[in-house]
């Protein structure tokens, strides 16, 4: 009966059928009540049966019953664990710091130094432990001393081992009064204690010879497991002896059941009566085998009797037969009844577990529908386990996500074909074509004399050309396998391929951040951020698209190897860093970024090892890499947008030397140390700094930089930065625009950050506060803010839900509701909660798709408009003057153009141009303005000093094309007027007398005559653009254009393209002087 | 003061002496190896002059970058910072760095020249 098991914690079901298999097949447990309890004992052990002493309940009868158990377990070698909880004596958790061990010979003890963290020791470490602490200073010390192994383990308690007052002692008194209580009463046969004991003693004569205690159980084995700080898990069967022991006389219950590693799964109940009843079967049967036997005796004393007493011996041995089964009956049912509650408790278990389950499938599902992804075929889902269907859904929410912002980005070639847009990504174009041709090496020193005439410009060394490799690797990696795939596809793709990929660093970046959950919302709101959209459709194959996926890829690392503190992670960090500093200038951000990290973390002090570690190798490793960038050249340890991450650097290591010399010394000499060094350093960095700045090895703040601190700073100085309408501060409806739903829920993400702060979130938090302060700078950087707001956004609504979605109650529970009187409706307010979120991500899923059809998804190459009878018109005028400069003009013919079309012409016409979108010279750009703004006889000396062969201008009048030249015309004049060669164009001029631009007759007679407006509205003074106006009216201006009868003495029109979208002139050659 | 600063650089030295394992102090032999290279360079370089310039940053990045890369060995090394590098084992420790410097010497050797 008394079969205890091994229970391992992890098995725990498999061990419930073990026990309840050997339960029932083995043999009963024998009563052996009486005679010499130590010998019955051992020689029940040996037949594997388990013997009680029965004892008359008292009233530390369960510690003393707790004493008898250990000594089962110390004899029996086959038992492994026993367990018991006593609901009124003892509770659970005194039970759960009870000693034992497997076997009385491999005992495991667990060593308990701080209050969580478990080591593990082995048996022969506690045996000398424990005599080092009990029984050394008994040894020196007098042998008659009573209590001297009182100080000595309560010295133990008082060193590192032990946590006495999380264990239920209070003081030392009351340690000491349960000790001495203990000692009294046990008969110490503990092996480790005997071990313990000095020169082969036994506890018991220890306990006598120093006058001690006499009688009772292994107690202080009990204290000892107490003072060794050891967890037990412990199953325990009891024999009907151990039941009838709780019988009636004992007024307690004994509730027996399986100490898991957190709770108490109860499998039994002995009451009272239970008890009673057992104990009475079993006097009853004690007592008719004595009278068996003595009846017996009678038999042998008189044979005479024999009849009638083999009568009687057979009519009790019948009687004690049926006892014995009635006996057996009720142990077998309770057997029975314990089998059943452990299915009970095993089916109940797999309820809750499902119920969990379902809950959180459900909570993902919502953030499924928000993907519009189907709920579809959930049947196969539940058959799998619950941690693969965990998987299987984040695998299905994130592919879904990816393949989003995938399609998401096609709109524009759907509606108008794989091309590329705008002006930048034809440049791009073009190098990558050149590198995929020609190599990587006359790609780096590659000198193009097509741009910049006369000047040139040396491509290899002025561009970041991590997008170009990128494509150029992903062509010839798909060509590798047969993909006979056309290079402009590739740039077409890439940015919405890397998008996909960015949605997937998302995801793992916020998992970082917070977990999987907010992950996923982070990963789906990015896939279709807006923000994020402008700068990567299909098509736009511009730095950023790739950018913002290594900037993401780096924070990723950079998170990783702080938590970490790993040097591979740094080093990963490195690279990633290294790829964002060869796609994009914004990387000035990301190195200023990580150190404002470090430092924030410096001023809480959370500096640690690791931080160091992280960021130590990730400078270092990080800036030569840059270096390697030609185009970034020796900046990072020159330019003072760098100069930041150095000095934090710095300040790295003299933290870590001043936390060592600290640890090292005693405060007042670290003083002294820590006054002559701030001495030193600051007398030597101060020497440092002003040679530096003398020698210039510092260079000077850079214009783009103070345009980030001080938004009107471009402006006022540097119109070239100023012109371009991407580097306008943002206005506020642009923020709703780009991130609708996401601007508000920014604030409650931060939230979230703050209110459980980790270095981690520090991070997250300094990105968010310095990227929308940059997005309001300029338009640009929205792209910077896109995905943080994505990612505190995804956290806000991950935690936001997770507190609802608790209360939600499915079932109509109608006792949990009247109970929980501090928070009514509940369920009604969560309910309302979580359809208001479920209802703004809609919203939010709806207004980011149409922002994308309407606004971010035109080529801008090709222009497309709707005519009165609602149908599409196609404007296609740039290609057609592209292909026409290609095919009628000289191939060194030199085209002057704003250089807005600077890229799209060298890309598409493959003429040389005299400016282009680079806008590194200022000054040549200023005199093609000057020759734009000027009459046209001093153009044409502007002209034939730059050797120009065609002018070409974007003229809208006739379209209704809002962004031609002439609406460009007073940065051309901005500019030109700008250097001291175009001193003679100023900007007053070309306004009326009332400071108005206008192109009427009552514009000013300098706009009328300059260069520009000529070549604009040449011959258009004839043309009717619009029903009821007079001829020569522009639709975009509104007005009827002031000088219309004009013919050009310098040009020549060339070509107009269908819609006058673009007009071409040829200049003139020198008159013949002859004539 | 100077006397005190004497004193206590002393008992520092003592300490260190005393209470450093030797595996730590060979990766301080290393490091001070290697300050003692990055000071020849910078001194090198103030007085012959900076030319050219990205030798002597890769030769001086890569004393830098070593000296680094080894303290941050002996930060995971050291059994005192157990706690704050959990799953980090000595070997580990070891191998990230021999990847780190593996990185870091073959961008040196390209920015070398």
């Amino acid at each position: 009966m008394a079969t205890l098991m091994k229970v391992k914690h992890s098995q725990l079901e498999v061990a419930i059928d073990e026990v309840f298999n050997d339960l029932l097949t083995k043999t009963p447990h024998k009563i052996s009540a009486q005679g010499d309890k130590v010998e019955m004992l051992a020689s029940a052990l040996e037949k594997n049966q388990c013997y009680i002493g029965r004892k008359t309940p008292r009233k530390d009868t369960p510690l003393n019953y707790l004493g008898n158990i250990f000594r089962i377990i110390k004899k029996n070698k086959d038992c492994r664990v026993v367990l018991i909880t006593w609901l009124q004596t003892v509770d659970a958790s005194y039970c759960a710091k009870l000693v034992l061990r497997e076997k009385i010979e491999g005992i495991k003890l667990l060593k308990v130094k701080e209050s969580s963290k478990h080591e593990k020791i082995d048996k022969n470490q506690a045996i000398e432990w424990f005599k080092e602490i009990c029984v050394k200073p008994l040894e020196n010390s007098e042998k008659s001393e009573r209590s001297s192994l009182f100080p000595s383990i309560l010295e133990a308690c008082k060193q590192e081992y032990v946590e006495v007052n999380d264990r239920g002692i209070y003081g030392e008194d009351d340690l000491q009064q349960k000790l001495k209580s203990a000692m009294i009463n046990n008969v110490l046969q503990s092996k480790i204690l005997n071990e313990c004991l000095p020169g082969g003693t036994s506890w018991k004569e220890y306990v006598e010879n120093n006058k001690v205690f006499t009688s009772g159980q292994p107690f202080c084995l009990l204290y000892a497991s107490d003072i060794l700080s050891v967890n037990i898990r412990v199953l325990c069967f009891p024999s009907c002896e151990e039941v009838n022991f709780y019988g009636e006389k004992a007024d307690v219950t004994l509730q027996l059941g399986l100490l898991g590693n957190d709770s108490f799964v109860p499998l039994i109940k002995v009451t009272k009566e239970d008890g009673g009843q057992i104990q009475r079967l079993e006097q009853t049967i004690s007592h008719l085998k004595k009278e068996i036997k003595k009846l017996k005796e009678m038999k042998v004393e008189s044979n005479r009797q024999k009849q009638s007493l083999n009568e009687k011996i057979n009519k009790a041995e019948h009687a004690l037969h049926v006892k014995e089964e009635e006996y057996k009956q009720i142990i077998e049912n309770m057997a029975k009844d314990a089998q059943d509650s452990i299915q009970k408790v095993a089916r109940e278990v797999a309820e809750k577990v499902t119920k969990e389950l379902t809950a959180k499938f459900a909570k993902q599902m919502l953030k499924n529908m928000k993907n519009s992804a189907a709920p579809w075929g959930l049947g196969w889902l539940y058959r799998l386990s619950p941690e693969k269907q965990d998987t299987m859904l984040k695998m299905m929410v994130l592919t879904l996500a990816m393949v989003l912002s995938f399609s998401t980005r096609l709109f524009s070639v759907l509606r108008f074909e794989s091309v590329i847009h705008e002006f930048d990504p034809y440049f791009n174009y073009r190098t990558t074509r050149y590198l995929t041709e020609e190599g990587f090496y006359k790609f780096h020193n590659w000198f193009d004399d097509r741009a910049w005439y006369p000047l040139g410009r040396i491509i290899g060394g002025t561009i970041y050309p991590g997008l170009m490799i990128t494509s150029a690797v992903l062509y010839h990696f798909m060509w590798f396998f047969n993909f006979t795939i056309d290079i402009r596809n590739v740039c077409v793709f890439l940015a919405p391929l890397f998008s996909s990929f960015t949605t997937l660093v998302t995801y793992q970046f916020t998992k970082e951040l917070k977990d999987a959950g907010a992950g996923l919302v982070a990963a789906a709101m990015i896939s279709i951020v807006p923000g994020y959209i402008s700068r990567s459709v299909a098509g736009s194959y511009d730095n950023e698209g790739i950018a913002i996926f290594c900037m993401l890829l780096t924070y990723t690392l950079w998170i990783k190897s702080v938590k970490t503190g790993s040097v591979f992670w740094s080093a990963l960090c490195a690279l990633a860093y290294f790829y964002m500093v060869s796609s994009w200038g914004g990387y000035v951000f990301l190195i200023n970024l990580i150190p404002l990290h470090v430092l924030a973390l410096m001023a809480t002090g959370r500096f640690s090892h690791r931080i160091y570690v992280a960021y130590s190798t990730v400078y270092c490793l990080g800036t030569i890499l840059s270096m390697q960038i030609s185009f970034v050249g020796f900046q990072p340890v020159q330019s003072s947008e760098h100069m930041a991450a150095l000095g934090v650097f710095g300040l790295c290591q003299i933290h870590v030397f001043v936390d060592y010399v600290r640890s090292r010394l005693n405060t007042e000499q670290f003083n002294i140390l820590f006054r002559s060094m701030v001495l030193l350093v600051g007398i030597l960095g101060t020497a440092a700094g002003a040679v530096a700045t003398a020698t210039g090895k510092i260079s000077p703040w850079t214009g783009r930089f103070y345009s980030l601190l001080d938004p009107s700073y471009a402006k006022n100085n540097i119109p070239i930065i100023a012109s371009v309408s991407e580097h306008q501060p943002t206005s506020w409806s642009s923020f709703y625009f780009d991130l609708q739903l996401l601007v508000f829920l920014f604030p409650a993400g931060l939230y979230f950050c703050f209110s459980r702060l980790t270095d981690a979130n520090i991070f997250i938090i300094m990105y968010g506060v310095t990227s929308i302060y940059f997005a309001g700078v300029m338009v640009r950087l929205m792209l910077v803010l896109a995905p943080v707001m994505c990612i505190l956004s995804g956290i806000g609504v991950s935690a936001t839900l997770n507190t609802y979605m608790k209360n939600l109650d499915v079932k109509k529970d109608k006792k949990s509701k009247r109970a929980d009187a501090t928070y009514p409706m509940k369920n009604e307010v969560a309910s309302a909660v979580v359809f208001m979120v479920t209802a703004f991500l809609i919203t939010y899923t709806f207004h980011c798709t149409w922002v994308t059809s309407e606004a971010y998804s035109s080529p801008s190459i090709v222009l497309s408009a709707r005519s009165g009878d609602g149908g599409r018109i196609i404007f296609d005028d740039f290609r057609e003057a592209y292909y026409w400069l290609r095919q009628n003009t000289a191939e060194d013919a030199k085209v002057m153009s704003w250089w807005d079309y600077g890229y799209q012409i060298t890309a598409m016409a493959n003429r040389t141009i005299l400016v282009d979108n680079n806008t590194w010279n200022n000054t040549h750009i200023s005199r093609v303005g000057q020759a734009m703004a000027s009459p046209e006889e001093k153009s044409y000396e502007i002209m034939r000093e730059l050797d120009v062969n065609y002018v070409l201008v974007i003229f809208g009048g006739l379209t209704g094309y809002s962004s031609d030249d002439i609406n460009k015309f007073l940065w051309m004049v901005r500019i030109g007027g700008s250097t001291d060669r175009g001193s003679h164009i100023k900007e007053a001029d070309y306004y009326t007398p009332q400071g108005e631009f206008r192109i009427d007759k009552d514009g000013s007679p300098t706009l009328l005559n300059c260069l520009m407006y000529k070549m604009c509205y040449y011959r258009f003074g004839q043309v009717y653009t619009e029903g009821g106006k007079p001829p020569g009216y522009d639709r975009v201006r509104n007005a009827e254009i002031g000088n219309k009868d004009f013919e050009l003495d310098v040009l020549e029109e060339a070509y107009t393209s269908e819609h006058w979208l673009v007009r071409i002139y040829k200049v003139k050659d020198l008159d013949n002087r002859g004539l | 003061m100077p006397e005190k600063l004497t004193s206590v650089l002393s008992k520092f030295y003592d300490e260190y002496v005393n209470n450093t394992p030797k595996r730590l102090k060979l990766v301080d032999a290393y490091l001070l190896y290697i300050v003692l290279t990055g000071v020849f360079q910078f001194i090198y370089c103030a007085l012959v002059g900076t030319f050219p310039f990205n030798s002597f940053l890769s030769g001086f990045i890569s004393s830098v970058g070593s000296f680094v890369l080894a303290v941050c060995l002996r930060l995971q090394v050291n059994a005192q910072n157990k706690n704050e590098f959990t799953g980090i084992s000595p070997e580990r420790a070891f191998a990230d760095f021999i990847f780190a410097s593996v990185i870091l010497h073959l961008v040196v050797m390209n920015f070398i020249g």
